[in-house]
């Protein structure tokens, strides 16, 4: 899940950072859907990688 | 329409006093329970607050105006509030929440001061702190009076009063779990607020597809736009975790828990607010193109089109300009009786801990905020010409104080000297291409002056050397920082040093 939430995160923040450059992207019907989805993308990754880690002991279930 | 802003805007301050003076009870009986309200603030509490401190009545009024000016080229400001707010918050206020809590800080300075063992540093943020502070929030009373005037006819001095006395009357008697309480209040109100000017400019804008049909829609590709799209990134998404008024609420969160919902929350409402403030933006420039004073920009608009929204909208900005204002004045109180009055005053009296010092401290700090408060009726009354100048370079100002929060936190290279001479570099520059040359970047003062003050630090720590001892205190409270046990943090430190190998 971290992983997938710094991926998730460093794509997100990536594609609003270079759309100056892309020219794919950076058109007047296109950039503010895709500030939409980057936002909400990026924020829910931000969530995950935030997220603690579960301790050994709680994963097994062991006397702490 | 007078009639029912005022009827708003009156019942919305009855409300405002009403929930802070339910939830400022008890809170003067000791020092951590005014300022940092016990330590207890959940993430509610949290979230809404930052949020409604960020969302100030310049940002609804003035930064609406420059997303209609710029359109997408201020999308660095909603990238900055998504992203590298929240980042940087979390990062910085985590840490500073742990080690608040172990060591009783309440304030950066305290903080900067004990991890650098520097007086200079630890003088200078406190100083620098409640100074740059007080001309930012000295002038919400006199904006909003003079809102008030334009959207009624209310006399201006007669609003600029009503907005300092409510905001003094709840703020001194609570202390900060009224104002956050009442930021929770004002929050969903704001966020309302945006949701249904969202809505009725988009369609008095022709819809959607109307709207994105603009040059104003897509990011420029070069020059001055493209320069502040990536400017407003940084400029914004730092300030957030520097800026005491928003900062101090760090020391004041519950658990590691609450403060990681909070900032995500803060951030989601700071997102939907800059996405909103893009799309009033491009609607506004549909339906009003050609404004000339951007200041206007939602005033203008709602008047024409939705004129029922408009004392909502005074409303709002009067809640967030309260928002900024209350909180201002709450951390620069926190800074000035914690950073300066007590350590000087504690060690004259030779006064313990204890509830005798802490009663002591709430009326300092409720004395001090009435000497504010009328330090701001004569603001509002005689402003002085160059008061203006000075809230241009807050921001930029406070700015400063993040390298070496966040190199600080994160680097082990970084020294004493290092930091001393970065900050200072920071706040030389920040002066010098506001007031004597421009920028060399031609952007924001603020913005090179942070690339120089970075630079600093980490050339200077870098080349000169430190004392071990030093070097081993900072590792020792990075560690309490990170939230690492003893084991896990000798590990660390062993690993880290690589003379132990």
């Amino acid at each position: 899940m971290l992983l997938w939430g710094r991926i998730g995160f460093s794509v997100a923040l990536l594609t609003l950072v270079t759309l100056p450059f892309d020219r794919l992207l950076n058109r007047s019907f296109v950039v503010l859907p895709l500030c939409v989805v980057c936002v909400t993308v990026g924020l829910i990754s931000l969530y995950i990688c935030t997220l603690p880690e579960k301790s050994q002991h709680s994963r097994g279930g062991g006397a702490p | 329409m007078i009639f029912w802003t005022v009827v708003i805007l009156g019942s919305y301050l009855v409300i405002f006093l009403a929930i802070g003076f339910h939830s400022g009870r008890g809170a003067g009986k000791d020092a951590e329970a005014f300022f940092v309200a016990g330590r207890k603030l959940n993430w509610l509490q949290e979230s809404m607050a930052v949020f409604t401190t960020t969302c100030s009545a310049g940002a609804i009024v003035g930064t609406t105006g420059l997303f209609y000016r710029d359109g997408a080229d201020m999308v660095g400001y909603i990238v900055a509030f998504a992203f590298v707010m929240p980042l940087t918050y979390w990062y910085v206020g985590a840490r500073l929440r742990r080690l608040g809590r172990e060591r009783g800080y309440q304030t950066q300075a305290a903080f900067l001061g004990d991890f650098y063992q520097s007086h200079y540093l630890r003088w200078g943020a406190a100083l620098a702190g409640a100074l740059f502070s007080v001309p930012y929030f000295m002038v919400g009373p006199v904006a909003l009076g003079i809102l008030l005037k334009e959207a009624t006819g209310f006399p201006y001095w007669a609003g600029a009063l009503l907005f300092l006395v409510v905001a003094m009357l709840y703020t001194v008697k609570g202390g900060l779990r009224a104002v956050a309480d009442t930021d929770i209040f004002h929050g969903v109100l704001l966020l309302v607020f945006f949701l249904a000017a969202l809505v009725v400019l988009v369609l008095h804008g022709g819809g959607f597809i109307n709207i994105l049909d603009s040059t104003k829609a897509a990011v420029a590709t070069s020059g001055h736009g493209m320069a502040m799209f990536y400017v407003w990134m940084l400029y914004s998404g730092l300030i957030t975790f520097c800026w005491p008024d928003r900062a101090f609420r760090m020391f004041a969160v519950r658990d590691d828990n609450n403060m990681r919902k909070g900032v995500m929350l803060s951030a989601a409402m700071m997102a939907f607010a800059a996405v909103s403030f893009l799309i009033i933006g491009l609607s506004v420039n549909k339906i009003l193109p050609g404004i000339k004073n951007t200041d206007t920009t939602l005033m203008s608009a709602l008047s024409l089109v939705a004129v029922w929204l408009v004392p909502w909208l005074v409303m709002n900005t009067w809640g967030s300009g309260m928002a900024t204002f209350t909180a201002g004045m709450l951390s620069t109180a926190n800074i000035f009786i914690k950073d300066i009055f007590e350590p000087w005053y504690a060690r004259r009296r030779d006064l313990l801990p204890g509830r005798k010092r802490d009663r002591l401290l709430v009326l300092a700090a409720r004395l001090f905020m009435l000497f504010l408060g009328l330090a701001t009726v004569l603001v509002c009354f005689y402003p002085p010409p160059f008061i203006w100048n000075l809230i241009n370079v807050t921001l930029g100002l406070f700015l400063q104080f993040s390298p070496i929060l966040l190199l600080g936190l994160a680097w082990r290279g970084v020294t004493r000297l290092g930091a001393q001479a970065a900050w200072t570099t920071g706040v030389v520059c920040q002066f010098f291409w506001t007031f004597l040359s421009k920028p060399p970047s031609g952007t924001m003062a603020g913005f090179d002056a942070l690339a120089v003050n970075t630079v600093v630090l980490i050339t200077v720590s870098l080349v000169v050397p430190e004392n071990k001892q030093l070097k081993q205190e900072r590792e020792d409270m990075r560690v309490v920082a990170n939230g690492m046990d003893e084991g896990a943090a000798r590990a660390t430190v062993t690993h880290a040093d690589p003379q132990c190998r």
